[in-house]
């Protein structure tokens, strides 16, 4: 694949977005994996999922390959989808059981 | 009448009877049941009379009803008739000896509930022994062989309310079986080996075969074992003496007469075939004397009449087979008649006895029978006379025979044979002498009803009786007579081994022979005439001990096959089948069903816990594709 | 129409006549449907002509993709099980009548459209039909048991039924890969498989694979642990049913899939031969130290399948002559003695072989019939059981006389432990509270009748049968010997 970086890169080099990205999506997951309230762990997965995104559509500038920055708009209406349910879906939760304790959700356990 | 006819009326009439007797049995009168049942064995005798006396039997004949099965693919097996003069000899044994005995059987069951089913086994019997006679192919004589094992089993249990008699039942059938399974397989061999299974087929092939071939001798040694199931040779003799549960004219009939000579005529009959193995003649030879002196030495012990008299009968076919030992065939055939007629004889008289006793068996409750029951006294005397080789009965012409035929091949076989004939003399005068003679030991009330038998009991005793006397006229020995009428007969089918007979050694062994009978007479009556009640009661030691309880032969095959065969299968049943075979064959899916059990709390319902399982899944993976790169 | 399907349909549309009539029409329309059966395939049997050729063929495409058709037709292998097939179900059905107020429709729909199931498999004429029914006729079985039966049934049926469909999987993967390796699609008939050639040691890994299937639904030691549990908890009718029939579907297949792994029987021969004596012997041994009836006679099929599957490896003519007779004899005499032990326990409610002890002084009728049946397990001449038996120790004799006097050791301990039970359970002292014992009824009388009847004439007049089944073995390439 070539590897024409076009005018962007020379004043901000790929290396930077890469570092955001990883940052951003390492910022996430320590939330999901540490934070209990389930909001929070939403929003968590939202930042991962921004983290990916950025990614996409740098390397889409970088390889000059219009592919990733397509998919980015497929990721941000499934992402769209997604925060409806899964907002829904804590909504019902948090009638249920009047917590947003993401430790007891563990009701489907076997 | 042409022969075909006759073989029907030789072979049909006993099973139509049995079919009769058997479906209907329940509706007919017992005189009618009793008739129907006798014509059988009457008719197949007339017929089988009229053909001898009609048909020089120049050529065997060969009467094939229909294609029973074929083995393999062209060898048909066919339910067919053969006739030659062994054949006719025995039918004449078989019909005649059981027309009597079913005679007397009307006398004798007459008070038995079971009257028509009793007479529907004994014509099954019969057919079943027809078809083993007549067979011409081994499959058929093996149905026939199976048939009188069966009616056997069922007519030892005949009393089938009794486990004791059951069980004896079961015994001998199940022994009968392991000679069988002998049998069978030399069947077998000899199918794989001549491409058929018919007798006569067979025995011309063996022209091109030579002595002692490896081949042979494994067959007539499988042929032997089965003979020893059947004919009550060591080991297999156990079920015999147990068989006597059955009611007496079984004991006489199937465990005397016919159904124990069995054996001896398959050995008769393929006398061809066992005359090219010398080794299995020698290995008969040595059963036969063994079983000859083991039974007749059991016999001096007991005190059952009827347990003296089946050991008798074991130590008779010991005789037999010793006969055939020494390839002398047609001698054995002439043993087998004249046993058939005064064993027929001792046992239907002790039937007698124990009829006239209301069912007493034990001689130390007898005695003194003479006054009361002098016909059966008689012709019980006439058997003893007989059985113990007194000049000129029976017994005495074909037991010399065989006698002097085993000098001339085996002195020491000869030895042990005389010893056991002495023991014979022996057994045979103490169990006489201690019924009929002295004074009554058993009750007095018992005493009282002690009553002689009716004439249709007696009828056919007075008719053995006769035979038993004239029976081993029918083989004189060269010294009396020029020509021996049965081996005349036979020699067109039994090829004996010609055995030289000294004359000297033969008026010898005559001489000796009465000699030592009149001193054992002399010393039985002394010794038991008029011996008490205790006598008997005594506890036997040393070698007495060892004959009275039959050489622990029973407790031995307990302890050696029966129980361990027995807590094996109940090991199997209870532990080997559940805790080992079930556990080896479920063992993945119980290993799945435990794995699952011991991986159910991975799944914790702790999202962090799975992000991080996640995680480090991904980082494992991700390190294994880079290194792989 | 003289299609063999008309005769697999047939049970459906009785099946379908009870879902409409009402529940006391049941079992008298299962009855005539099964019955007619009978009829219909002894009508269809007296038009076959003996001959290498499969006759009223029916075949339809089924799934176009693989080519698969579904292909059935009579031919002289699948004629003695369908006749045993069909003479079993109206035992089966006259044996449940005696519970008709516990039985409801479903029961009889059930048994119908298991009558189906194995009329389809045993007419099979291609591998992936008789795969489909074999699965097939496992299912309504599965729920009869499931829905009838003693206190324990549940846990039966499930360890029957995972023994089962492990079994299938396993042929499942075999058949496939047989196809994959020949590289054909179309499945045909059976003749086709045949003629492939393919690589002793592929066929030895189908042949593992089918062994398996089949030792386990016959069943064969030492995949036989399922039968017994089965055999004593299921509803006893039905296991009339299961004993007679679909303890022959194992062995069934053995012989249908014969020729396609011959060369890997032959090399294989002794082991399994040997697995098959060691299995003989053990259950005899089992059998002669049970006391519960049903018990005893699943031990004593075991070693009877045992003898038949010994019969099948020694790949002789008469090995396989007398295992395909000795199939349909043990079969009825199975069915006889299973029906037998349900009609004792109807009426002593005591799985016990003491339990009846003295009835034949009462019963002489059933102690006549008993016996008889009891005969023929124990391969008396003249009864049906003894060709069987004789030809497959004659097989066996011809392979090493060795093994067939091991095999033979059978005749012993069957006599032992057959004679043990039918004397305690019919001898000795009466019982007391046996006297009030319902004579047998005109039902059971006829149905023991014809069993009878059977065994004694296909002991006595076997050989036309015979030549049937050695014109079935004739389709058998490969043999070693001609005995």
């Amino acid at each position: 694949m070539e590897t024409a970086s076009p005018e962007i890169f020379s004043s901000i080099p790929l290396t930077h977005y890469i570092l955001l990205s990883t940052t951003l999506f390492v910022i996430g997951l320590i939330g999901v994996m540490v934070r209990k309230n389930i909001i929070i762990v939403f929003m968590c997965i939202e930042i991962m999922l921004n983290a990916a995104n950025l990614m996409l559509t740098a390397t889409s500038v970088y390889y000059n390959n219009p592919g990733g920055q397509i998919m980015v708009f497929f990721t941000m209406t499934v992402a769209a989808a997604e925060v409806a349910v899964g907002l829904a879906i804590i909504v019902m939760a948090f009638k249920n059981l009047n917590t947003t304790n993401i430790d007891l959700f563990n009701k489907l356990k076997g | 009448m042409n022969p075909e006819i006759l073989i029907h009326l030789i072979i049909w009439p006993t099973f139509i009877g049995f079919i009769i007797n058997g479906l209907f049995g329940s509706m007919l009168s017992k005189t009618a049941s009793g008739i129907i049942a006798c014509a059988g064995p009457l008719i197949g005798f007339l017929a089988t009379l009229y053909l001898y006396l009609t048909n020089p039997l120049l050529e065997a004949i060969n009467y094939s009803y229909y294609n029973w099965f074929s083995i393999g693919l062209a060898n048909p097996v066919n339910f067919s008739i053969y006739i030659d003069h062994l054949t006719i000899l025995m039918l004449f044994i078989v019909t005649g000896v059981g027309t009597l005995i079913h005679v007397y059987s009307i006398g004798y069951m007459h008070e038995d509930k079971g009257f028509s089913r009793f007479f529907a086994y004994l014509n099954l019997f019969l057919f079943s022994m027809l078809l083993l006679i007549t067979g011409s192919n081994l499959i058929l004589l093996f149905a026939g062989w199976e048939g009188v094992g069966l009616c056997s089993f069922l007519l030892i249990g005949f009393w089938f309310k009794n486990p004791e008699y059951n069980k004896a039942a079961r015994k001998a059938f199940v022994m009968n079986r392991i000679g069988d399974l002998g049998f069978i397989l030399g069947i077998f061999l000899l199918a794989i080996k001549f491409n058929s299974v018919d007798i006569v087929k067979i025995q011309g092939s063996f022209a091109n075969l030579s002595m002692n071939d490896p081949s042979i001798i494994l067959i007539t040694i499988l042929l032997f074992i089965g003979v020893c199931g059947k004919s009550a040779q060591i080991p297999l003799f156990t079920w015999l003496p147990d068989a006597m549960a059955g009611p007496t004219p079984v004991s006489a009939l199937i465990h005397a007469a016919t159904m124990v000579t069995a054996g001896i005529y398959l050995v008769a009959r393929m006398n061809i075939l066992f005359s090219l193995a010398p080794f299995t003649l020698n290995v008969i030879l040595f059963v036969g004397v063994a079983t000859a002196i083991i039974a007749a030495t059991i016999a001096l012990k007991q005190n059952d009449i009827k347990k003296v008299l089946a050991y008798s009968t074991v130590s008779q076919l010991g005789y037999m087979a010793s006969a055939l030992g020494v390839a002398a065939y047609s001698t054995a055939i002439f043993h087998v008649m004249t046993h058939a007629f005064f064993k027929a004889l001792l046992f239907l008289s002790a039937g007698s006895v124990i009829h006239g006793l209301h069912g007493e068996q034990d001689i130390k409750n007898m005695g003194g029978l003479k006054k009361k029951m002098f016909w059966t006294h008689l012709v019980f005397l006439i058997g003893t006379l007989a059985i113990t080789g007194c000049p000129p009965f029976a017994g005495f012409f074909s037991k010399d025979e065989i006698l002097s035929s085993v000098y001339s091949w085996n002195f020491w076989a000869f030895v042990g044979l005389s010893f056991a004939s002495i023991c014979t003399a022996w057994y045979m005068f103490r169990l006489y002498f201690s019924t009929f003679h002295g004074e009554f030991r058993g009750d007095k009330h018992v005493w009282n009803h002690v009553h002689e038998s009716s004439w249709i009991m007696l009828f056919p005793l007075v008719v053995l009786a006769i035979l038993s006397i004239l029976g081993g006229f029918a083989g004189m020995p060269e010294i009396l007579s020029e020509r021996h009428f049965l081996h005349d007969f036979l020699k067109y089918n039994v090829v004996d081994h010609t055995h030289h007979v000294n004359h000297f050694f033969e008026y010898c062994l005559w001489s000796v022979t009465v000699l030592a009978l009149a001193i054992i007479v002399w010393l039985t009556y002394n010794r038991y005439a008029k011996s008490s009640k205790e006598k008997f009661e005594l506890e036997p030691t040393g070698f007495s001990k060892l004959f009275a309880n039959k050489y622990y032969l029973d407790e031995i095959f307990a302890n050696i096959f029966t129980n361990p065969l027995k807590r094996l299968g109940s090991w199997f049943k209870n532990t080997f089948d559940s805790k080992v075979i079930d556990i080896l064959v479920q063992l993945p899916g119980n290993t799945l069903d435990k794995a699952s059990i011991e991986l159910k709390p991975i799944q914790s319902g702790n999202i962090s816990w799975y992000i991080i399982s996640i995680l480090v899944g991904l980082i494992f993976f991700a390190i294994l594709f880079l290194v792989k790169l | 129409m003289d299609s063999i399907l008309s005769l697999i349909l047939f049970p459906l549309f009785f099946a379908l006549l009870i879902a409409f009539l009402n529940k006391k029409y049941a079992a008298g329309i299962a009855l005539t449907g099964s019955g007619l059966s009978l009829f219909y395939f002894l009508y269809l049997l007296s038009g076959f002509k003996n001959s290498l050729k499969v006759l009223n063929e029916f075949s339809i495409p089924w799934i176009p993709g693989i080519e698969a058709e579904l292909h059935f037709g009579l031919d002289s292998l699948s004629i003695f099980m369908l006749l045993l097939t069909c003479l079993v179900f109206p035992i089966g059905i006259l044996a449940s009548m005696k519970y008709e107020e516990h039985r409801s429709k479903s029961y009889y729909i059930l048994l119908l459209i298991g009558l189906t199931a194995l009329l389809g498999f045993f007419s099979a004429q291609n591998d992936i039909t008789f795969y489909v029914f074999f699965e097939l006729a496992l299912i309504p079985f599965y729920f009869i048991i499931l829905m009838y039966g003693g206190s324990n049934r549940k846990k039966a049926v499930f360890k029957f039924l995972m023994f089962t469909v492990f079994g299938s999987f396993l042929m499942l993967a075999a058949i496939i890969y047989f196809h994959s390796l020949t590289g054909i699609n179309k499945t045909s008939d059976w003749a086709m498989l045949y003629d492939m050639e393919i690589s002793l040691s592929a066929q030895t890994w189908i042949l593992a694979g089918i062994f398996i299937a089949f030792a386990i639904k016959s069943p064969l030691f030492p995949f036989h642990t399922w039968q017994a549990d089965l055999y004593s908890e299921g509803d006893r009718p039905t296991i009339i049913i299961i004993a007679a029939v679909l303890s022959k579907m194992g062995l069934f297949g053995l012989l249908r899939f014969f020729n396609v792994v011959d060369d890997a029987i032959l090399h294989y021969q002794m082991p399994l031969i040997i697995l098959c004596l060691i299995g003989i012997i053990y259950a005899a041994l089992v059998a002669w130290r049970q006391s519960s009836m049903s018990r005893l006679l699943a031990y004593s099929s075991l070693s009877h399948m045992g003898m038949i599957a010994a019969g099948i490896l020694t790949a002789s003519i008469s090995g396989l002559q007398g295992s395909i007779f000795q199939m349909l004899s043990h079969g009825i005499v199975a069915a006889g003695l299973f029906f037998i032990v349900d009609l004792i326990m109807f009426r002593t409610n005591n799985s016990s072989i003491y339990g009846s002890a003295g009835i034949a002084s009462t019963q002489p009728k059933l102690a006549t019939y008993f016996f008889l049946l009891c005969l023929a397990s124990v391969g008396l001449p003249l009864t049906s059981g003894f060709i069987g038996e004789f030809d497959i120790l004659l097989g066996l004799a011809n392979t090493n006389i060795y093994l067939s006097a091991i095999a033979g050791l059978s005749l012993i301990f069957g006599a032992i432990y057959t004679l043990r039970f039918y004397q305690k359970s019919m001898f000795g002292e009466m019982i007391e509270s046996n006297n009030e014992w319902a004579p047998i009824t005109l039902n059971e009388d006829y149905v023991l009748i014809i069993l009878v009847i059977l065994v004694l004439a296909f002991g006595f007049f076997p050989s036309s049968w015979l030549d049937l089944a050695d014109q079935a073995t004739a389709s058998f390439v490969h043999l070693k010997s001609k005995i």
